[in-house]
């Protein structure tokens, strides 16, 4: 039954028409944005960098740090920001002496909370001081790109968008048309065909997302050339300060199933909102205020979750912001099926 | 068996079915009415759209209620003007429809192409239902409430949009069907349940007038329904109510109807649309003694 669910949405011409159209504006917007960097690719003196890039890349060493200076006097190399370089590298070494200090500031203040019995904030810092400890950058490695790519947010929205339109003719036809009586009058008219329903929606919002994802991540990757994406996520400058431990690439899948789990919340509101009025397109009014004010987006969004982390303290444990959103988005979803399953019937 | 025992349906606080009951054994039923009767609401009463706010409906002395969705493994439903799914070619539409049914595909793939065969649609597999005409999606629809070998098959107002010789197909593939069901066909258009029809179920204002064959009807209106032929002077005159029928002949009228007082009125066979007249005009009050 999924597949002619599906169908009804896949060959929505509306439907198709947009999908298009918000990949192309994906693109371009992508483009708009990082003009800066492909115009350094399109410089005809790129090539200098790229060659002192292919020499110094890589695990950090002296030789590499004396032929940084060797070329900073030659002329042939004076489009090439060897200072710039050199500040880069001396940064990812410092970067141990800075964790290091996190993890002593950290030891020092359970120490402190522990005396006065602030169990909270003792355990608070703990957490602190093991994401911290033994942390350090002995590579060096261009991560540039990254931060735009994990910032870059318009493909949910666009999800969004086409997620009210597909709800068109998985729930609001039937009844326009008079097939909802046809289908309320057969077996598996009843939890059957909306569990089956929400379940194409889901599949397709899920599909959508990680298609411009991924197109996303092509378009980034052909730009700024991502590599060492094994390398934990700390190593991006932008990233230094982030609680996570996890590899860059990790991060990328993690930053996805977040989009994923986000865009699930909305598709399970639009239905639960599809059911409840039933002949209107109040989705789209109710939607689009989530939309002005942030809201779930933000919520589950990746990039704010490795810059902004918070720990929140639950009974006795202390949680990352991300693993309750997660859990709260699992509830949300359970109630919310079985919410939709309740007002589609009646 | 189908049986609606003393039924009562509001739409909020509007009663718009009052004490509905009646027994429906294998044959075709003839549900009439005019505009507003409550046919369509009658039919939401039995495929359980709609829960009576006293009384019940059994399916073979079991509420329907206590059935579940199971009741459903017994009933195809076609109702008035449906869209089907454009996009869909009518083969797809009709393995959808299966599984919406809970049919197994082994089940259903050969009885889909066997309907599609039934209602004259098999030369039509690779048009999708967007391009098809009224008719043929009401045909369609038709082959959706067969694929289960329904035994309750409801049909409300399946011949509209459908032009005559579609219409005499349809009769003809409703009396093949009739043998072991009970058909239930709601209509306004008399000559649809005319000669195919068991029993007739009259309703008016929400309510069951009467339940008759179609003979024990006419047998009613024996010696009552006349034909004359009248000049525009008595046609401008007359109370036209009384008319079931009128034909233009130049400088006079063709009428046909209650009009046994009328001068040169000659005494004819009454028809069901006679029938229908006759009720409407007994609910109305105050015309028995026109008649």
């Amino acid at each position: 039954m999924i597949r002619f669910e599906l169908k009804k949405i896949w060959k929505n011409k509306i439907f198709i028409v947009f999908l298009f159209a918000f990949i192309f504006i994906d693109v371009i917007l992508i483009y708009n944005e990082n003009l800066t960097q492909i115009n350094v690719n399109k410089y005809k003196d790129h090539r200098y960098s790229i060659e002192v890039y292919d020499n110094i890349k890589g695990r950090i060493s002296l030789q590499k740090v004396e032929y940084l200076e060797s070329i900073s006097l030659n002329p042939d190399y004076e489009t090439v920001d060897t200072v710039f370089l050199l500040q880069r590298i001396n940064k990812a070494l410092q970067y141990r002496i800075k964790a290091q200090e996190v993890v002593s500031g950290a030891e020092t203040n359970i120490e402190f909370y522990e005396s006065i019995g602030n169990k909270k904030e003792a355990i608070r810092n703990t957490y602190i001081a093991d994401c911290f400890r033994g942390r350090s950058i002995n590579d060096y490695y261009n991560y540039d790109g990254i931060d735009e790519y994990l910032k870059f947010d318009y493909s949910t929205m666009m999800v969004t968008i086409l997620m009210v339109i597909s709800i068109f003719p998985l729930f609001y036809r039937d009844r326009k048309s008079g097939m909802d009586r046809i289908i309320k009058t057969v077996k598996n008219g009843g939890h059957t065909i909306v569990l089956v329903k929400l379940a194409s929606m889901i599949i397709t919002g899920l599909c959508l997302i990680c298609l411009l994802r991924v197109i996303e991540y092509i378009e980034f990757h052909v730009i700024y050339g991502f590599e060492a994406l094994d390398h934990p996520l700390y190593h991006v400058p932008e990233y230094n300060a982030t609680l996570f431990s996890e590899s860059i690439r990790q991060f990328f899948i993690l930053d996805l199933c977040m989009k994923c789990l986000g865009i699930l919340i909305i598709i399970i509101l639009l239905c639960a909102a599809a059911c409840i009025i039933k002949y209107s397109i109040a989705p789209v009014i109710i939607i689009m205020p989530l939309f002005l004010s942030g809201g779930i987006i933000k919520l589950f969004n990746g990039y704010r979750m490795a810059k902004e982390t918070e720990l929140i303290y639950v009974g006795y444990e202390f949680f990352t912001d991300i693993f309750l959103t997660i859990a709260a988005a699992i509830v949300i979803c359970i109630v919310g099926v079985m919410a939709v399953g309740r007002l589609y019937i009646k | 068996m189908l049986k609606v025992e003393c039924s009562d349906v509001f739409y909020g606080k509007n009663h718009v079915l009052y004490n509905v009951d009646l027994q429906l054994d294998y044959g075709i039923y003839g549900l009439i009415g005019e505009n507003g009767a409550g046919k369509t609401t009658f039919i939401g009463l039995i495929t359980g759209l709609l829960k009576p706010k006293k009384g019940r409906v059994l399916w073979n002395d079991v509420e329907i209620g206590k059935l579940g969705r199971k009741y459903y493994d017994n009933v195809g439903y076609l109702p008035q003007f449906p869209a089907l799914y454009g996009e869909f070619y009518p083969i797809e539409f009709l393995y959808y429809m299966a599984e919406l049914k809970g049919m197994k595909k082994k089940e259903y793939k050969d009885r889909a192409d066997k309907l599609l065969d039934f209602v004259g649609l098999g030369h039509e597999r690779k048009k999708r239902i967007c391009q098809f005409s009224g008719g043929m999606r009401q045909r369609l629809g038709i082959a959706q409430a067969l694929l289960n070998n329904p035994k309750l098959l409801i049909l409300d107002e399946p011949t509209a949009g459908l032009d005559p010789r579609e219409r005499i197909r349809f009769k003809n593939i409703i009396t093949e069907l009739s043998k072991d069901k009970i058909v239930i066909l709601a209509t306004h258009i008399i000559s649809d349940i005319e000669n195919i029809a068991n029993e007739i179920i009259f309703l008016s204002q929400g309510r069951i007038i009467s339940k008759l064959t179609a003979d024990e009807m006419l047998a009613e209106l024996e010696g009552k329904v006349y034909t004359a032929k009248i000049d525009e002077y008595t046609y401008e005159t007359i109370d036209r109510s009384l008319i079931s029928r009128v034909i233009n002949c130049n400088d006079s009228y063709m009428v046909r109807g209650f009009i046994k007082g009328i001068q040169g009125a000659v005494e004819t066979k009454p028809t069901l649309e006679d029938v229908f007249l006759y009720k409407m005009l007994e609910i109305n009050e105050g015309c028995h003694d026109k008649i």
